[in-house]
């Protein structure tokens, strides 16, 4: 099988037409992004607080939102996930200090604002016989830990069996079944459970109605590294990647494969902006990738002009750039193919967590591609004009 | 077959076995992250501000002490606001005084103010303060280390972010109250001397017995570890007032010694002010006993025998290595640093499960499709891409393990996106082989043409996404290390696969068609 038999596309001809397309697109994505109020950063950058939340049954997410509204917290964000929307993912940003005045707000001075406010968040979901369990001293089976279901169970089980076992087999089976109990009918099966442990459970402990499956809470001086060190690992990375062209190179071909990059991030970063996804470290990580996978992408055919450069000493630079990108052009698509399927189950099968980055990875490897095809070959040329080169190598 | 040939085969044989066997059992062997099994990571700020206060007040009493032992009259010891102390002294003693600074307060530097006589201002010097924080710092480590191994925590990490510097990075996995695990880690050691009033009772119950239910008031029941006269296997249990006589605040210094029989002991003193109230409370209550708690934990109940003026000794049937470590532990429990959660990400194992299933399943669903496209598309020749794959799999499974890597999220995305990448090198290989055939040259010249010219391409686009990766693994945090990871071991495995044992497997095939061979299946 063969996709493309001796293809002879003129991509460079039309170059300026698809540098001002590019141009324009670039344009476009930093208005869009500085008219959105810059990027939508996640807590890792911004500092925050973060919550998953699976409960029993779907909840009312208009009443979640108005009861975190009436917190005044900062700003919060709420989306659910999953095939019956069970689960729940809180943010809260932009954090508003609180008045110090209150006893509990003293009492607890060193917890971060970050911490204070994914537990109001947390507490302020929990149904109202939950909050009175709790008050009760009654412990809750969907979120408690082993050690402290052991300590309920120590004062009804046997001898025989241990109530650390015990403990064990509860928190497995939490597990099992996305960290919820529904019932407490489900614990008869564990060995051991007599009629009197479970009426001990029943008298001490609840079933929550959500269970907490991810905390994550950024403070706000942690969140600015983090940024930092973010952009610094894409700004090295890219004279990295100079450094190495040059070398391997030329320092144009470098020049021309970094601007080709830059194009890439800004128009995946500008198509992530319009998404309105949220911007945290991972997002840096499929950034990253995609730098790599671009310039991989753009070093193919530069490897493909530098051995025609041999063979084609007469022809004109855009002729000898043209062909070796047509000489490539089934390797391009193949590759692009291969990975973008790969992607593809990602952003379809991969969960909630992946999904962002699975869009990034799509966007990357579109214009990654076309970047590749139409623009990292055409600033060779312009260049060229501009300012011909001695035949080297 | 010819020599070469065998060798490269038994290469190929050797890497994949050794891989295999550093897999092997990969429920053992291969680390999951903190996203994919559950726990915590945590940071956390020392705040050594709280230390230096400390050292100020101590500073205080040890002045005031100094100056009156060595009989230098004066009007008061100021402490100030910014950390600085003033001798208001009530005569021009310059000498003297001088001298005092000299010996007793080494880590002080001193001005004298002539415009206003009599007064001295002290500050810490520089090297002082850092010499204390990094203290704190270190004792603090030590500290979390100490409750660390208390919650039981397989594998954790707790480290120092960076060389120097005040926070401290810890890595909990499969915790699964992670709340509770959080408070518990904040809070400094406390360590207390609290009044007995009864007790002690061997059990919970027999004590809530004999005190008829109620516990009379500002008291508490406090179980006993340290010390057991009714044998393995209880849990006694005192009463004892709720009100510290001392606490560790006061504590000055604790360390290991030796009690009268030569046994480990535990010494500690105390400061002026905790010295003052020990001395008289023991003083009033000799042949009572006095309760050790560390952390609501009664850790021994001697007798006082005699009125303790501020040294004293916890005895007890400790090992050398026990009161070593309570010294430890009481030392840093005096330490009145306290910590902030500058950064918390607890995802719990029901979440992590769940990642993991929906992560091997697109990969496997991708793997698939990359495969079915593969042998469409080249035949033969693919199944020949699809065999490197494959171990290219399995030999970046092989390297994490060995390396002892973990896998996390993004890194099993990295995982995936390898797969996809790692047919690359193949695809470059196979495009340039099939141009050669066109060009009519010879099956074998094509291929091994085609290798050759394909080798440069392949090492150039795979150093450049290296280098991408190694500033990730650089500059990265947590999970993006992961991927880093992932991608670069990945780029590297797919170097030896795509081209090594692609083009063993085409030469053997090649060579047992015979010496003439017309077609290749590309």
């Amino acid at each position: 099988m063969r996709l493309f038999r001796d293809t002879n596309i003129d991509f460079l001809g039309k170059r300026y037409i698809f540098l001002g397309l590019s141009g324009l697109l670039i344009l476009t994505g930093i208005i869009f992004i500085i008219m959105k109020g810059g990027l939508n950063f996640g807590i890792d950058f911004a500092g925050g607080a973060m919550i998953r939340l699976i409960f029993q049954s779907a909840p009312q997410i208009d009443n979640i939102r108005r009861e975190l509204s009436n917190l005044k917290l900062g700003d919060t964000e709420i989306q659910t996930f999953g095939l019956e929307r069970k689960e729940v993912l809180i943010r809260v940003e932009r954090l508003i200090p609180r008045g110090g005045s209150t006893d509990a707000a003293s009492e607890e001075s060193e917890k971060t604002l970050e911490e204070l406010a994914s537990e109001t968040v947390i507490n302020s979901l929990r149904s109202t016989t939950g909050q009175d369990a709790l008050k009760r001293g009654l412990i809750d089976l969907n979120n408690a830990g082993r050690e402290v279901i052991q300590k309920v169970l120590e004062e009804v089980v046997a001898s025989s069996s241990s109530p650390q076992e015990m403990a064990q087999q509860i928190i497995e089976l939490r597990d099992e079944n996305k960290g919820l109990l529904s019932s407490f009918e489900q614990l008869s099966s564990i060995p051991g459970m007599s009629q009197e442990v479970m009426k001990t459970l029943k008298e001490k402990s609840f079933l929550g109605i959500f269970h907490i499956a991810q905390v994550e809470t950024v403070g706000p001086k942690v969140g600015a590294d983090l940024r930092r060190k973010a952009l610094a690992a894409i700004i090295f990375a890219l004279i990295g990647t100079l450094l190495y062209i040059t070398f391997r190179f030329r320092f144009r071909f470098a020049v021309a494969a970094i601007m080709a990059l830059v194009h890439d991030v800004i128009v995946t970063t500008s198509f992530f902006a319009i998404s309105g996804r949220e911007f945290n470290l991972p997002i840096v990580a499929a950034l990253l990738t995609i730098v790599g996978y671009s310039l991989n992408d753009t070093i193919v055919i530069f490897d493909r002009v530098r051995d025609n450069l041999k063979f084609m000493r007469r022809d004109p630079l855009e002729k000898i750039i043209n062909k070796s990108i047509n000489q490539t052009l089934s390797r391009t698509i193949l590759t692009s193919g291969t990975t973008m399927i790969v992607v593809l189950c990602l952003y379809f099968l991969g969960g909630t967590v992946i999904n962002s980055f699975a869009y990034v990875m799509m966007v990357g490897i579109i214009t990654g591609t076309y970047s590749t095809v139409y623009i990292a070959g055409a600033i060779l040329v312009i260049w060229q004009k501009l300012s011909p080169a001695k035949a080297k190598r | 077959m010819p020599k070469k040939i065998i060798w490269r085969i038994v290469l190929v044989f050797a890497i994949v076995g050794l891989s295999l066997f550093l897999i092997y059992p990969p429920r053992d062997k291969i680390k999951l992250g903190l996203d994919l099994k559950g726990g915590s990571h945590l940071v956390l700020q020392v705040n050594t501000d709280d230390a230096l206060e400390n050292e100020v007040d101590q500073a205080r009493e040890w002045l005031v002490d100094s100056l009156i032992d060595e009989s230098i009259p004066f009007t008061e010891v100021v402490r100030k606001e910014d950390r600085t102390l003033e001798i208001i002294a009530e005569a021009p003693q310059e000498e003297p005084i001088k001298e005092v600074l000299k010996d007793r307060m080494p880590s002080w530097d001193y001005t004298l103010y002539r415009q206003r006589p009599n007064r001295w201002v002290l500050s810490l010097k520089e090297s002082a303060i850092r010499n204390i924080e990094e203290q704190t710092v270190r004792q603090a480590l030590n500290t979390l280390r100490n409750r660390v191994d208390e919650f039981g925590v397989e594998e954790p990490t707790i480290q120092r972010q960076g060389l120097a510097g005040n926070r401290i990075v810890l890595e909990l996995p499969g915790l699964d109250d992670p709340e509770r695990v959080k408070e518990k880690i904040k809070t400094v050691a406390q360590l207390e001397w609290k009044e007995v009033v009864s007790g002690p009772y061997p059990s919970r119950e027999e004590a809530l017995k004999q005190l008829q239910s109620t516990l009379p008031d500002g008291t508490e029941l406090l179980s006993v570890v340290g010390q057991n006269q009714f044998g393995e296997g209880t849990t006694p249990y005192i009463l004892v007032r709720k009100a510290a006589v001392v606490t560790g605040r006061d504590l000055k210094n604790a360390y290991r010694s030796n009690d009268e029989n030569n046994l480990p002991a535990v010494s500690f003193s105390l400061n002026a002010e905790g010295s003052r109230i020990f001395s008289r409370y023991t003083a009033e209550h000799i042949g009572d006993l006095l309760a050790i708690v560390l952390d609501d934990k009664v850790h021994s109940y001697p007798v006082i025998r005699t009125r303790i003026p501020g040294d004293g000794q916890i005895t007890g049937s400790f090992t050398v290595q026990e009161a070593e470590d309570l010294a430890l532990l009481l030392r840093s429990g005096a330490l009145p640093a306290s910590m902030t959660y500058l950064e918390e990400r607890s995802v719990g194992p029901s979440l992590g499960r769940d990642s993991i299933r929906l992560g091997v399943y697109a990969a496997v669903i991708g793997l698939l499709l990359v495969i079915a496209f593969m042998i469409a598309y080249y035949k033969k020749a693919g199944i020949n891409a699809v065999v490197a794959l494959f171990l290219n799999i399995v030999i970046v499974l092989g390297i994490l393990a060995y390396f002892r890597a973990t896998l996390t999220l993004p890194g099993i995305a990295g995982l995936i996106l390898t797969i996809g990448m790692a047919v690359d090198a193949n695809v470059l290989i196979f495009e340039r082989i099939r141009e050669e055939l066109r060009e009519g040259k010879s099956v074998r010249t094509s291929v091994s043409s085609g290798f050759r010219k394909a080798w440069r391409t392949i090492l150039d686009s795979n150093l450049t996404t290296l280098i991408a990766a190694l500033f990730l693994f650089e500059f990265g945090t947590g999970p993006v290390k992961g991927f880093a990871v992932t991608l670069s071991v990945g780029v590297l495995a797919s170097m030896f696969t795509a081209v090594f044992v692609s083009r063993t497997i085409f030469e053997a095939v090649i060579f047992r068609r015979g010496p003439r061979v017309e077609k290749l299946s590309i």
